[in-house]
């Protein structure tokens, strides 16, 4: 193995695979100067590894109720805004509905199911039980007395 | 016992504001060390440590629970500290190209090799090499930082940085060799 500085430093970083390590091991046995090189690199890896505590700023638990409050609002905001499932849904099929009860003599439907005795499709009583509820609400919902 | 990480980011979830205060103390110091040691700055380290923050606390709800926390939020640090170096460079901060060592200069620190006469301020070498390393350019510095102090691997800060492999080993021996070759002047090594 030649002598070069960047093996030294990658078997320092301790990223040599196993059978490189070893061949540097030997050479460094009988290289002096590698020998020399790498306690000088040795040191510098234990000086770069110190981390001196540095002194926080002043103004850090000011900066913290900040970014809190910011992110707290973020979130409630976020929340509010999220419609529910329902909600979602009553708004999606309103048009739908509305326009199911322009069609002619749907709202004879009823009518007609109990002169003939027939009962109507309970596709049909389902939208109409959803058009009562979200799209022509009854007199009574809207709070009339009678 | 103190509640760990992955509690509070739950609590933090369900609003509660202590779980906000718990998390951030318990790490607010830390991130605004690295961002100070990527940036050398003071103002741009408090500014990064917000942003980080905020991005953490945006992000809480994607967050996978069975990840450890610390290291998400340092990777959260990390882009943020690169994109605000690389906004900050008139140049690409991590060029895959050869730099000529000539570049790279521990500035007036270190005394002349030619002058050995010279007298040096002597100063303890964690001061000195501090120095050095403010004066590396940022993406050697940013690299030094996560690969002595954070303890990251080639590979780990290749991901982390977006950085391919070859240019992170590539910059890590040339700043190495730069703060070396300092240390070679001001210690007077021989060869």
């Amino acid at each position: 193995m030649e002598c070069h500085q960047e093996n030294l430093q990658i078997y320092l970083d301790g990223e040599m695979d196993a059978q490189s390590r070893k061949t540097l091991e030997v050479h460094l046995g009988r290289c002096r100067s590698c020998r020399q090189e790498i306690a000088r690199l040795q040191l510098l890896w234990l000086e770069l590894g110190q981390t001196n505590e540095m002194q926080l700023p002043a103004e850090l638990p000011y900066l913290r109720q900040q970014i809190i409050n910011q992110a707290m609002r973020s979130r409630q905001d976020k929340q509010n805004f999220e419609l529910g499932y329902w909600d979602a849904q009553k708004l999606a099929w309103q048009p739908a509905i509305r326009g199911a009860s322009y069609f002619p003599g749907v709202g004879l439907l009823s009518t007609v199911s109990r002169a003939t005795g027939r009962q109507i499709p309970k596709l049909m009583t389902g939208t109409m039980a959803l058009a009562r509820r979200f799209v022509f609400p009854s007199r009574d919902q809207k709070g009339g007395n009678q | 016992m103190a509640e760990d990480d992955r509690q509070l980011v739950l609590r933090c979830r369900e609003m509660q504001e202590q779980a906000y205060q718990d998390l951030m103390r318990r790490y607010e110091g830390y991130i605004y060390r690295l961002c100070h040691r990527f940036t050398g700055n003071r103002e741009d380290a408090l500014d990064l440590t917000q942003e980080t923050f905020i991005r953490v606390f945006q992000g809480l709800d994607t967050y996978n629970l069975n990840r450890p926390f610390k290291p998400w939020l340092r990777q959260v640090a990390v882009n943020i500290s690169v994109n605000f170096l690389q906004r900050r460079s008139s140049s690409p901060l991590f060029l895959d190209q050869p730099v000529a060592d000539s570049n790279i200069t521990l500035g007036d620190t270190v005394a002349s090799r030619e002058d050995p006469a010279q007298e040096i301020e002597w100063q303890e070498t964690g001061r000195f090499l501090q120095e050095a390393i403010n004066r590396l350019p940022q993406a050697y510095r940013l690299l030094i930082v996560l690969r002595h102090q954070e303890g990251m691997s080639y590979q780990e800060i290749a991901e982390e940085t977006g950085v391919p492999l070859g240019t992170v080993k590539t910059h890590l021996f040339r700043a190495r060799a730069a703060l070396r070759k300092g240390l070679s002047t001001y210690y007077a090594w021989e060869g």
